[in-house]
C-alpha cells in the first residue's frame, strides 16, 4: 500500500518538474532575447517566439494526461469495485485490469478488503438468522423497548401472549401494546433503577393467564441504557398443576385420617376398660375391622394410581374372550350382587375377543361394576354390553339407578370426587375408582365416556383401539 | 413555536398513556370481579374494591392534567377535541371500575353460600364485554372508527344475553323460594355488566366524535 501511495506522488512530482522546467525555459529565452533587443522589439519577440512557449504548454498537457488518465482509470475502477462490494456482486478477483505493480498491490488490498467484508458480513447475517430462528421458536414471548419507550422487537410467542400481531405491536409505545398497567409500570421502573426485576403478573385478556415476566436492561459499552429486554413466560399450567398436587396432598391426609381416627379412638376406648365387656368389644372390634379395610383400600388404591401415572405401566397385551372374563367377574362381585339384589344381564357375543392387558380390563371392569352395583336401589338392572368395530372394542356398563346430575358428570374422574360424601363413604368408596379407570383406559390409549340422567340411570363407556 | 408544538405533543401523548393505564386497571377489576364471584373468593374480591381506589386517583389525575392543557395551550379543532375525549372516556372508566366493585360486593354478600347455579351465562357475557372493552380501546389507540363500531353489534348480543339470564333466573325463583336472595343478587350482576357493556359503547362513540367530530349514537 505504502509503495502505491510513493508510485503517485512520483507522477505528481514529475509533473511539477516539467512544469517549472517549461516556466524556466520561456523566461531564459525572454531574457536571453530582450537583453539585446529594444523594448519595442519584446512585443514582436513574444509574437515570434510565443509558438515555443505554447508548444511547451501542450507537450506538458499531453505528458500530464498521459501520466493522470491511467490513475484516473484505477480510481474509476476502484469506485467501481467498491460499488460492486457493497452490493455485494462480486466477492473476490476485483481489480482485474490492474497492471503494473502498484496497481496490483492495490487490487490485492481491495480483494481483501472485499474478502472481509464479505466474511463479516456473513458471520452477521449467520447470527441474525441464528438469533431470528431462538425468537421465533422459543416457547417465552419477548419484547424490547427502547429509550424512546417504542417496542423494536416482538417475537412469535408473544404475539399469542398478548393477543396482537406483530404488525401491531412494533412501532408502538409500551402502555399501547401491553395495556397491561403493572407491566408497563415496571419497565419503566426497570429504565429507572438499571437492574434486573422478576415478578409474576396476571393478564387479563384474551384469557387470564399467569405470567413470570422479567425485565432486564440493556446497557451500551459506556454503561448508557438503551432499552429493556421483557420476557414472558407463561406458567399458567405450572400453577394449576401445583394446585392440583397440594389438593391432592390435602385429599390423601384426609382420607387416611378420617379411618384412622376412627381405629385409634375406638382402639383406645378399649384399652380405657371397654374390653372387659363381650359384646361392646366385639361391636369396637368389627369397627375396627372395617376401618383399616377401608384404610388398606384407600392405600391400594393410591399405590395403583401412582403407579398407573408414573407412566411406566407396561400392558401385557393378550387375546381372551370377553364374556368369559365378565362371568369370572360377576363370581367376584357375587357378595354385593346378592346383597343390592341387582340383575345382571349380558349382552355380547359369546366368541368376542380382545387384545388387551387383560388384569387392567379387570380392574376396569370391576370398577364400573361396583360403581354400577352401589348406586343403583335394590332390585335395578345392570347391562354389561360389548361391541366390536372396524377399528376399535366398545364395552359399556349401563345401569338405571340415581343417575349424576350435569355439574358433577365432569368431576367424577376426579381423584377423591365423590357426589355425595357421607353416602358413598358407608358403601365404602375411596373416590379413586374413576380415576384408575380413566388412566387404565387411558393407557390403553382408549376413551371413557359417560352419559347420565339423574334418575334414570348410567352408563359408562369404554372404547379400546384395536391392534394393527 | 415548532418547539411549543413539539412539547405539546408530548402532553397529549402522556394524556393518552394515563388513560391507557386506568383502562389496564379497569380491565383487570372487571376480569376480577366476576371471577371472584365465580370462584366465590372474597379475598379477591376485596382486592377489586381496594384497586377502586386507584382508579378513581387516576381519573382525578387526567381531569386535572386535561384542564392545564386546556388552560395553558388553548387547544382547538381535534387537539380540543382529543382532550375532551379523554375526559369522557375516562369517565366512562371509572364508571366500569364502580360497576365491577358492585359486583365484587356481591360475592362479598353471598360468601359462605353455595351457588344457586353454576355461572355460565355471567362469564360469558363478561367476556364479551372484556372483548368489547380492548375493542374500544384499540380504536382510542389506534383511532379506528370500524373497530367502533362494532361495539354496536356486540352490544346487542349483551343485551340478548341479560334478558336471558333474568328470565332464567326468575324460573329459578318460581321453583325455590330458598334461592330467591340469591338469584336477585344474581340479577343484579347481569344489570351492572349490562351497564358496563353501554359505558364501552359511550367510549366507542367517543372514538368516534374524536375522529370525525360528530356525535353518533352506537346503541339506541
Ligand atoms: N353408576 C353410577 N351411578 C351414579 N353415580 C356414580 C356411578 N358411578 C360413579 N358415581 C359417582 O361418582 C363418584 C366417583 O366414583 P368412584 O371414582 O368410583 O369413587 P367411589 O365409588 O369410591 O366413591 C361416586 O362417589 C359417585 O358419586
Ligand atoms: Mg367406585
Amino acid at each position: 500500500m505504502k509503495n502505491g501511495v510513493n508510485r503517485y506522488r512520483r507522477r505528481i512530482t514529475l509533473i511539477f518538474v516539467l512544469l517549472i522546467l517549461s516556466i524556466l525555459f520561456t523566461f531564459y529565452a525572454y531574457l536571453k532575447f530582450d537583453l539585446k533587443l529594444e523594448q519595442s522589439l519584446i512585443n514582436l519577440f513574444l509574437v515570434k517566439y510565443i509558438w515555443i512557449f505554447v508548444l511547451v504548454i501542450i507537450s506538458f498537457v499531453i505528458l500530464g494526461n498521459i501520466l493522470m488518465s491511467k490513475t484516473l482509470h484505477l480510481f474509476h475502477e476502484i469506485s467501481r469495485t467498491i460499488q460492486k462490494i457493497l452490493n455485494r456482486s462480486v466477492t473476490s478477483n476485483l481489480l482485474q485490469s490492474a497492471k503494473d505493480s502498484d496497481d496490483i498491490n492495490i487490487a490485492g488490498a481491495m480483494n481483501k478488503l472485499a474478502e472481509h467484508i464479505e466474511k463479516q458480513l456473513q458471520i452477521i447475517e449467520h447470527n441474525e438468522t441464528r438469533l431470528h430462528g431462538v425468537l421465533e421458536n422459543m416457547s417465552n414471548g419477548l419484547l424490547l423497548v427502547e429509550k424512546d419507550r417504542k417496542i423494536v422487537l416482538v417475537n412469535r410467542a408473544i404475539e399469542e401472549l398478548l393477543g396482537y400481531a406483530t404488525n401491531d405491536l412494533v412501532g408502538k409505545r409500551h402502555i399501547e401494546a401491553t395495556r397491561h398497567s403493572e407491566m408497563s409500570d415496571t419497565i419503566e421502573e426497570c429504565f429507572r433503577t438499571r437492574g434486573k426485576i422478576e415478578k409474576e403478573l396476571i393478564l387479563y385478556y384474551p384469557r387470564e393467564k399467569i405470567l413470570l415476566a422479567n425485565f432486564a436492561p440493556m446497557k451500551s459499552e459506556t454503561n448508557e441504557i438503551l432499552g429493556v429486554v421483557v420476557i414472558l413466560n407463561d406458567i399458567t399450567d405450572f400453577r394449576k398443576l401445583e394446585k392440583i398436587r397440594r389438593d391432592f396432598v390435602a385429599n390423601v391426609s384426609h382420607e387416611l385420617k378420617t379411618p384412622l381416627t376412627s381405629i385409634k379412638g375406638f382402639a383406645e376406648t378399649l384399652l380405657d376398660g371397654a374390653y372387659e365387656d363381650n359384646e361392646t368389644s366385639l361391636y369396637f372390634l368389627n369397627i375396627i375391622n372395617t376401618e383399616s379395610d377401608r384404610l388398606l383400600k384407600i392405600v391400594k388404591d393410591l399405590l395403583d394410581l401412582s403407579k398407573i401415572e408414573s407412566n411406566n405401566i407396561t400392558l401385557n397385551k393378550e387375546p381372551f374372550l370377553l364374556k368369559n372374563l365378565v362371568k369370572l367377574l360377576l363370581i367376584t362381585l357375587e357378595k354385593q350382587i346378592t346383597i343390592h339384589q341387582v340383575n345382571i344381564q349380558m349382552e355380547m357375543d359369546d366368541e368376542l375377543m380382545i387384545v388387551a392387558d387383560k388384569s387392567h380390563i379387570s380392574q376396569i371392569l370391576i370398577n364400573l361394576m361396583n360403581n354400577a352395583i352401589s348406586y343403583t336401589p335394590i332390585n335395578s338392572d345392570i347391562v354389561i354390553s360389548a361391541r366390536t368395530s372396524h377399528n376399535f372394542y366398545e364395552i359399556s356398563v349401563k345401569d338405571n339407578g340415581i343417575g349424576i346430575n350435569k355439574e358433577n358428570l365432569d368431576r367424577i374422574f376426579e381423584r377423591f370426587y365423590r357426589v355425595d360424601k357421607a353416602r358413598t363413604r358407608e358403601k365404602g368408596g375411596t373416590g379413586l375408582g374413576l380415576a384408575i379407570v380413566k388412566h387404565l383406559v387411558e393407557a390403553h390409549r382408549g376413551n371413557i365416556y359417560v352419559d347420565s340422567e339423574i334418575g334414570k340411570g348410567t352408563v359408562f363407556t369404554i372404547q379400546l383401539p384395536k391392534e394393527k | 413555536m415548532l418547539n411549543n408544538r413539539h412539547t405539546f405533543d408530548s402532553q397529549l401523548q402522556e394524556l393518552k398513556e394515563k388513560l391507557l393505564k386506568m383502562s389496564g386497571l379497569t380491565e383487570k377489576s372487571l376480569h376480577d370481579s366476576v371471577e371472584s364471584l365465580k370462584l366465590l373468593n372474597v379475598e379477591k374480591a376485596e382486592q377489586v374494591i381496594e384497586l377502586d381506589n386507584d382508579v378513581d386517583q387516576l381519573e382525578i389525575e387526567i381531569d386535572e392534567y386535561a384542564v392545564k392543557l386546556i388552560a395553558t395551550q388553548q387547544p382547538v379543532a381535534k387537539d380540543l377535541r382529543k382532550i375532551l375525549t379523554a375526559i369522557k372516556i375516562s369517565s366512562d372508566l371509572e364508571r366500569i371500575a364502580d360497576l365491577s366493585v358492585n359486583i365484587a360486593r356481591v360475592t362479598r354478600r353471598i360468601q359462605g353460600q353455595k351457588l344457586v347455579k353454576p355461572l355460565i351465562d355471567i362469564p360469558k357475557m363478561t367476556e364479551v364485554s372484556q372483548k368489547m372493552l380492548r375493542i374500544s380501546i384499540d380504536s382510542y389507540i389506534n383511532e379506528d372508527i370500524s373497530l367502533a363500531k362494532q361495539l354496536e353489534s356486540m352490544d346487542d348480543i349483551i343485551d340478548h344475553t341479560y334478558k336471558e339470564i333474568l328470565n332464567e333466573l326468575i324460573e329459578i325463583m318460581r321453583q325455590d323460594k330458598e334461592a330467591i336472595n340469591q338469584s336477585q343478587q344474581l340479577a343484579f350482576v347481569a344489570r351492572y355488566l349490562e351497564r358496563v357493556a353501554d359505558h364501552i359503547t359511550n367510549i366507542g362513540e367517543s372514538v368516534i366524535y374524536l375522529v370525525t367530530g360528530e356525535r353518533k349514537e352506537l346503541n339506541d
